[in-house]
């Protein structure tokens, strides 16, 4: 078996980062189990110029760019901007159409109002629920020959 | 000031564009690794323009399918060994069709010099890792230029740890006398 399998990680994280002079005092012992101070500095150097090389390449444009991002419907929703008369027109309208609404909920309220005029000349109010569930109720009567009233039966 | 995003985990940016399908966690994840990742395809390859497709490729994957990348792994894993496994299909494909591979030797000619002896140590370093094979340069090019740790490259690679310690020492020696054979044979 190859020793340096067992070689620490941090010698080899420490050569690219520090010369020898530069290493703290535990971090030189740990070093000097496996390697001269000379080795050491001449890795050191050669993984120094290592990264020069590197950082002179240029790295070639792909030929198929990056998708644009296509936003989600609620992010589109979110981020859409609206001019300041579209808003203000927005707002104004829903005053309007909230305004009158109401009114026409008030009007519907006064005519809508069920009332009869007796003899005397005054007008008495409808109970319109009784109203309705009489009229429910004279809907659902059949006009079965059993139900037929009788005055409207002519013997011919 | 550095945002929040910028200083979240790679798995956390990730969890967040999966959920959220946060572009700005994506891109930050993009900019962290372009670059890396076409540096690793194109020291193992040798090639340049054909790599960055490569790596490119990779992201509009995890783009499209974010799914495909498991959050709660390491990203860094995932993301070398799906550029290493698509390396190996684009070069199946192009062994069939017998094409040449085009080597990042005239990449040589970028390299900024000041004087004639550092630019012909830079040259004789780029030499160097180009003419280690491809399992000592894998390791290699894993730690010092893509900085993984020993661990994940041992996941990339398939390889147990001891191993990548063993082939990473083999590397830096064989370079060490490649670059400076005169003073390896004095010494």
């Amino acid at each position: 078996m190859n020793h340096y399998d067992e070689l620490p990680e941090d010698i080899l994280d420490l050569l690219a980062q520090k010369k020898y002079e530069q290493l703290s005092r535990d971090e030189k012992d740990l070093v000097k189990n496996w390697l001269s101070p000379e080795a050491y500095d001449e890795y050191a150097a050669m993984l120094l110029s290592f990264r020069e090389v590197e950082n002179s390449f240029d790295t070639p444009a792909p030929s198929q760019a990056l998708p644009e991002h296509k936003p989600t419907f609620l992010r589109k929703l979110v981020n859409y901007k609206i001019p300041a008369y579209q808003a203000v027109a927005a707002v104004f309208i829903t005053l309007l159409l909230v305004n009158l609404s109401t009114s026409n909920k008030e009007n519907n309220k006064h005519i809508s109002q069920p009332f009869f005029s007796t003899n005397n000349g005054d007008t008495v109010p409808v109970n319109t629920k009784n109203a309705i569930e009489v009229g429910e109720k004279s809907m659902g009567t059949p006009l079965s020959e059993d139900n037929y009233p009788e005055e409207l039966v002519f013997n011919l | 000031m550095k945002s929040f995003k910028t200083s979240n985990s790679d798995e956390g940016l990730l969890r967040d564009y999966i959920n959220s399908k946060s572009r700005q966690s994506f891109d930050i994840l993009y900019s962290r690794y372009f670059r890396s990742l076409w540096k690793y395809l194109a020291w193992l390859s040798g090639e340049t323009d054909c790599c960055a497709d490569i790596a490119q490729n990779i992201f509009l994957k995890l783009y499209e399918r974010p799914g495909i990348c498991d959050p709660n792994r390491n990203f860094k894993v995932w993301l070398f060994s799906s550029a290493k496994n698509q390396w190996k299909n684009e070069l199946r494909n192009r062994n069939t069709r017998q094409q040449h591979l085009v080597y990042l030797a005239s990449s040589e000619q970028q390299i900024v010099s000041d004087n004639d002896g550092r630019q012909e140590r830079l040259e004789s370093i780029f030499k160097a890792v180009e003419s280690l094979n491809e399992t000592h340069k894998e390791v290699f090019v894993l730690k010092y230029s893509n900085n993984l740790s020993i661990q994940e490259i041992a996941e990339v690679c398939q390889l147990p740890p001891g191993t990548v310690k063993s082939r990473l020492f083999n590397a830096l020696k064989q370079l060490k006398n490649k670059v400076n054979p005169i003073k390896d044979i004095q010494a």
